[in-house]
């Protein structure tokens, strides 16, 4: 059997035979750990994005990378084509790529060793292998197996300069509307794609992780008040094949240092000094003459630029019968770019082996430049900013707030920008310190993330903006911890205070910027926090172990969703479905083992029934027995600890908006699923109440559509 | 304020339903709207976990709404373990048949009773103005009526029983219950 | 349903007007808005008090229509077991109906038909309720110690020590009903509905030991107008308890052992049936265990389900 991977689950849709698998509870923690990975840019030059569209019918550099975002070691593309014909590809690819990797160790053996550069010989090669095979083979990618924080996930986006020529003014995190337009194309694409019959359990919480993923995640906007979609890695490429040369090359880093000159209303919270350019140069692995090319300017640019250099044997000779790699969307990518994708659905094919190339540089991308990279800045920024506050405050709260007060009286730190927002610089210690934060959470050290914003929150009192992020994600940070440290006194006394704090928090900013502006949009931004904010506990909440505990929590945040913000009409019967599945998930935790035995047995039973039936055909009926012992076996024990029937009545609620949104697939999933509760009932039967009406409405839909194609 | 009240049996099944809408002098019927005609059943169907919690706990009370916080944390039905000879006189002075408000959905509020043969009986009581809209004001239950309309019923029941003719956990058609029914909602609820 | 000649709920004389009932197929009916100008429909199962009558079925009568009921089954059925199962769902229905009178019997205020009781009950202990009516039998105080759940297991045991000598006359006559001297009173100014003479409801039992005490106590009373002669917990397994019957008055005039354990099964289905309902799923099953003089003495043996110990350990236990 194939494992059942994050990608799977994801893109569930594109992956309908795994309908039947189960989904990990801390499935959320995952999500939430590539939502706030680093963010890497590319930045292309138009000859060597005219190159690639040409041969692989791809626009630009950058879209064909952003399909490699996600967790590289997991190598998603390739999934599907490296387990089914392993024997024969793998080694085909690998007699190839020995080719390649001789060059590719040799530019690389020059990097780090220019003096061993004469010996290529086969031991080296040996040691660079079983380098991949550690970040490769070494663990397996099924969903089950591996804890989220072992993988190192990122996103690709555009350039800088893109970015913040495109950037909106508001400070919104994500837009209702296009989260909205998104859903419906993708329940465009399921009514599509299913039947009534598909089996909808596992896809319809796939397509709330995807709904989910969208509202607590971006590659476009730029926050002020917080650091996770901030760039880290700039990737500036070159096309070598194109004659592409060290002058290109230099002018596009220093076209880059000097974004924040050249932009207009560059934003002050931005530093083009934390972000780590890196040269990418595209060559033709076939040609001696581009492999020693790349290996001179890889020094040259370490020398005379000091900037690291990766490169990539993107033109490969279409070699006969190469198989091609259909690649699927990234999971984490922009909203606007899902939803232009929802529309053309159209597919992308590459190389197996240019796919397997790309992953390779990536690796070597993320292990040897990205994440050192963020560990340097994270213990510089410790000792620069943190340590000093710790050891002249030494807990003092006096002392630390006579000297916060100080310096809050320079306020030098403040930038107005040119909409008169005030923003924290990007060289500010507050803002240091909220960057230390965010990229220890991205490097999942929850940690030292916690105190970071722990002791952070303590200075920003006057910046309620600030404040609120600063405290939602102190809270998200202790939720993030390991499982067994959440207890039940830790959610009551720690992380609920925290969150209601930030939710208020939010709500203060919001009202003093209507105050400021009267004007509502201006209050919107804050909205998008707070929803973000509101979704990602309850998601949280859901993944901890003891769901008898912290369902009630994730219920009530989604149910403030639905009372304050302002979304759209299919998002919101998400957040009724989702209200669904956490009663169903409202399970005490001393009897879920004999409810889940429970349910497999009535499972076996129905199934059992079924078989019978069919037999009953050509047999006489004798089933009486089995029915009325059936009935008996409700389970004394777990009377009143589940929440079966508020589920069950979520989910009726949430078939009935579906069906006043004319979706007739999710009407009839949502029917479907809830027939075994409501079977036994008069209930079901009864012609003037909502089952009865939505069933008969759904049948009415199924004769319409079948008139109208006949017609 | 209209109610939706329904007896519900073993099996979850209804076996006594009504629907009492009061005429305020020369107004006309304050129903529930069709909307809710159309769900009641099932919006009381919902609440019937919560009231199974409720069942089995020594006090039942729903933290959920005397401490206004809204935990619901059915875990702690075990009661403070101090002082047995105390602990037990306070423990039979509770009712543990009438529930009062267990559960609300949307500004209306749901109220239960669990006879001593595990019926349970349940209202939904709306506003006088539930069109089904978001109204946050929920409805105010006055508990002594509530609970003393609830426990005639029950004597009602027990009278249906004693009935040899009458199977338990049969829906009760007779005439004369239903009316006495809708007698005693114009005297306890018809405020 | 065809077989419908006896209107299950009906049988009495308004079934006529059947249309203005509840249907369950069509659900709740709204209130009409001529209501209450309607004339109130009265039936004579409804207009009576729960607590008023004091019917006592004379045993002779009671084993003739016993002895029908078993020669019936006897016919029909196959097997023993099969006959024993039809026999104690016959008492399951009526120890359903049971549970559901005699609690809320035992939930009526004792003395609340005279003033000054009214005034004393207001607090509803054991020692109002006895010097209030000192004129009750001992076996009703003993009921009300048991309804208040305060060391009924000792209570229990004297009134049966009170009783022990007269035994044989209390098991002459099965009564259907025993409210005696409280409940005269209540005969001259017939209340309709008892719910204004309770303060408080009964609590429902919710742990095994209280709800079989109140077998042992109330239901046995009530049945056989004497508290069972033992209350025992089985020392092997936690699931079983024995309630034990020196002299079953039903089954006295069987002969031969074995046929009288099987017509015992009646009994073994009102206790069933009792503790089912209320939530205590069991089995119960009968036992011949002379001792001494007592050679019918039955041990009716109660197994519960696993989930109902298993429901007690997770809601009582002290974590």
């Amino acid at each position: 059997m194939k494992n059942f991977t994050y990608e799977h689950y994801m893109n569930l849709l594109f992956h309908l035979d795994y309908c039947n698998e189960n989904v990990i509870p801390e499935i959320s923690r995952r999500i939430l750990l590539h939502a706030i990975s680093p963010v890497i840019t590319v930045t292309s030059t138009p000859i060597l994005d005219e190159h690639i569209s040409e041969t692989y019918n791809i626009d630009s550099l950058y879209m064909m990378l952003r399909f490699f975002g996600g967790c590289v070691s997991d190598r998603d593309q390739v999934n599907e084509y490296t387990n089914t014909d392993a024997t024969s590809n793998e080694e085909n690819t690998s007699d190839h790529s020995t080719i390649i990797k001789t060059e590719e160790d040799s530019i690389k053996n020059q990097q780090t060793n220019i003096e061993i550069d004469t010996q290529k010989s086969t031991s080296t090669l040996n040691v660079t292998k079983n380098n991949n095979r550690r970040r490769n083979r070494s663990r397996s990618n099924s969903l089950f197996q591996r804890d989220a924080t072992q993988s190192q996930y990122i996103r690709f986006t555009k350039p800088l300069a893109d970015l913040l020529n495109t950037r909106e003014t508001n400070d919104m995190l994500f837009d209702y509307h296009s989260l909205e337009v998104f859903l419906e194309n993708y329940l465009k694409m399921i009514e599509k794609h299913t039947t009534d019959e598909t089996p909808d359990q596992l896809l319809k919480k796939s397509l709330y992780h995807t709904f989910f993923s969208l509202a607590i995640s971006s590659t476009t906007s730029l926050s002020p008040y917080e650091s996770f979609n901030h760039p880290i890695v700039s990737l500036i490429a070159l096309d070598i094949s194109k004659g592409q040369t060290y002058e290109d090359g230099r002018d596009l880093l220093i076209s880059f240092k000097n974004l924040n000159r050249n932009i207009e209303n560059f934003p002050a919270f931005i530093n083009t000094n934390d972000i780590l350019p890196v040269f990418l140069l595209c060559y033709d692995p076939t040609s001696i003459e581009q492999i020693e090319l790349c290996s001179s300017l890889t020094k040259q640019f370490k020398k005379q630029l000091f900037v690291e250099t990766i490169t990539l044997p993107l033109w490969m000779t279409q070699i006969e019968g190469t198989l091609q790699v259909k690649l699927h969307q990234p999971i984490m990518s922009s909203l606007d770019e899902m939803i232009y994708f929802t529309q053309i659905e159209e597919d992308t094919k590459l190389p197996l082996k240019l796919v397997h190339s790309v992953y390779d540089i990536l690796d070597e991308l993320v292990h040897d430049l990205l994440l050192p990279f963020m560990h340097r800045k994270i213990s510089f920024w410790e000792d620069s900013v943190m340590q000093p506050r710790r050891s002249l405050f030494h807990g003092s709260k006096w002392m630390k707030k006579f000297i916060s007060k100080n310096t809050h009286q320079q306020s030098s730190t403040l930038v107005k920008d040119a909409n008169g927002n005030l923003y924290f610089a990007s060289s500010s210690t507050e803002f240091l310190l909220r960057k230390l934060a965010d990229w220890s959470m991205m490097t999942s050290n929850f940690k030292n993330a916690y105190t970071t914003y722990e002791s952070l929150s303590h200075e920003l009192e006057e910046y309620p903006k600030y404040m609120a992020t600063c405290l939602e994600w102190e809270a998200i940070t202790l939720l993030m911890g390991a499982q067994s440290i959440v207890t039940v006194k830790m959610i009551k006394n720690d992380i609920v205070p925290l969150l209601d704090n930030a939710l208020d928090t939010y709500d203060m900013s919001s009202m003093r910027a209507q105050k400021r502006e009267d004007g509502s949009s201006s209050t919107e931004p804050f909205r998008s926090y707070e929803t973000r904010c509101m979704i990602l506990a309850a998601e949280l909440f859901l993944s901890l172990s003891d769901t008898w505990t912290s369902t009630p929590y994730a219920i009530e945040y989604l149910e403030l969703i639905l009372s304050e913000c302002k979304l759209g009409p299919c998002s919101q019967i998400m957040i009724w479905e989702r209200l669904s599945d956490c009663y169903s998930l409202r399970l005490d935790p001393r009897i879920r083992h004999k409810v889940e035995n429970d349910n497999s047995r009535k499972a076996k039973l129905k199934l059992q029934k079924h078989e019978i039936f069919e037999n009953e055909l050509t047999m006489q009926p004798n089933n009486q027995v089995n029915s009325t012992s059936e009935t008996s076996n409700y389970d004394l024990v777990a009377q009143g600890l589940t929440r079966k029937r508020k589920a069950a009545f979520f989910r009726l609620l949430a078939a009935k908006k579906w069906a006043d949104k004319k979706q007739w697939r999710q009407v009839a999933w949502c029917l479907n699923d809830i027939e075994d509760d409501y079977n036994d009932l008069s209930l079901a039967t009864r012609k003037n109440l909502i089952l009865y009406k939505l069933r008969d409405q759904l049948s009415n839909r199924e004769k319409n559509t079948n008139e109208e194609t006949t017609h | 304020m209209p109610q939706y009240f329904a007896i519900i049996g073993h099996k979850d099944n209804p076996i006594y339903e009504a629907e009492f809408s009061i005429q305020q002098g020369n107004q006309k019927n304050l129903g529930f709207s069709q909307e809710l005609k159309e769900m009641n059943p099932f919006i009381l169907h919902a609440s019937l976990d919560i009231i199974e919690d409720l069942q089995w706990q020594v006090v039942p009370s729903n933290s959920q709404y005397t401490n206004g916080n809204n935990s619901d944390n059915g875990s702690n039905f075990s009661i403070s373990s101090t002082g047995g000879f105390l602990r037990s006189k306070t423990v039979n002075n509770t009712d543990n048949c009438y529930l009062g408000k267990v559960d609300h959905f949307y500004g209306l509020a749901i109220t239960a009773y669990i006879s001593y043969g595990g019926m349970k009986f349940v209202m939904i009581h709306g506003t006088s103005n539930s069109g089904g809209s978001n109204t946050s004001a929920s409805v105010v239950i006055d508990d002594s009526a509530c609970r003393s309309f609830y426990q005639e019923i029950h004597e009602l029941y027990i009278k249906t029983l004693m009935n040899p003719f009458y199977r338990a956990g049969d829906p009760i058609s007779s005439p004369v219950f239903d009316s006495r029914v809708r007698s005693l909602a114009r005297k306890y609820l018809n405020k | 349903m065809s077989q419908d000649i006896i209107y299950t709920s009906t049988s009495d004389e308004s079934f006529k007007n059947r249309s203005t009932g509840y249907e369950y197929t069509v659900g709740p009916k709204p209130s009409l808005p001529d209501e209450c100008n309607r004339s109130p429909l009265t039936s004579k199962l409804y207009s009576e008090s729960l607590n008023t009558k004091r019917h006592e079925v004379s045993l002779s009568a009671m084993t003739f229509l016993f002895q029908e009921m078993i020669s019936s089954l006897h016919k029909e059925c196959k097997t023993v077991t099969e006959f024993e199962t039809k026999l104690s769902n016959y008492g399951e229905s009526i120890g359903s109906r049971l549970l559901e009178l005699l609690n809320f019997r035992s939930s009526i205020s004792p003395g609340s038909s005279s003033r000054t009781s009214t005034f004393l009950t207001s607090s509803t202990s054991v020692l109002s309720s006895q010097t209030s009516a000192p004129g009750t039998n001992a076996n009703y105080t003993n009921n009300t110690n048991n309804n208040n759940g305060g060391g009924s297991t000792g209570n229990g045991t004297r009134s049966r020590s009170n009783t022990g000598a007269s035994s044989k006359d209390y098991a002459s006559s099965i009564k259907t009903s025993n409210r005696d001297s409280s409940d005269r009173h209540h005969h001259h100014h017939q209340v309709e509905s008892l719910t204004s003479q309770i303060s408080k409801m009964r609590r429902r039992d919710l742990k095994i030991l209280d709800i079989l005490q109140f077998i042992h106590g109330t239901l046995w009373s009530y049945l056989f107008n004497h508290v069972s002669d033992d209350l025992v917990k089985s020392s092997e397994r936690n699931n079983e308890y024995m309630i034990i019957d020196n002299q079953p008055p039903l089954t006295q005039f069987i002969s031969g052992p074995n046929n009288r354990i099987s017509c015992d099964y009646f009994i073994c289905g009102i206790i069933k049936g009792f503790l089912t309902n209320a939530g205590f799923r069991c089995k119960v099953t009968a036992h011949e265990m002379p001792q001494g003089q007592f050679e019918n003495r039955t041990v009716y043996l109660i197994q519960f389900d696993n989930q109902v110990l298993e429901r007690e350990a997770i809601r009582f236990d002290q974590p």
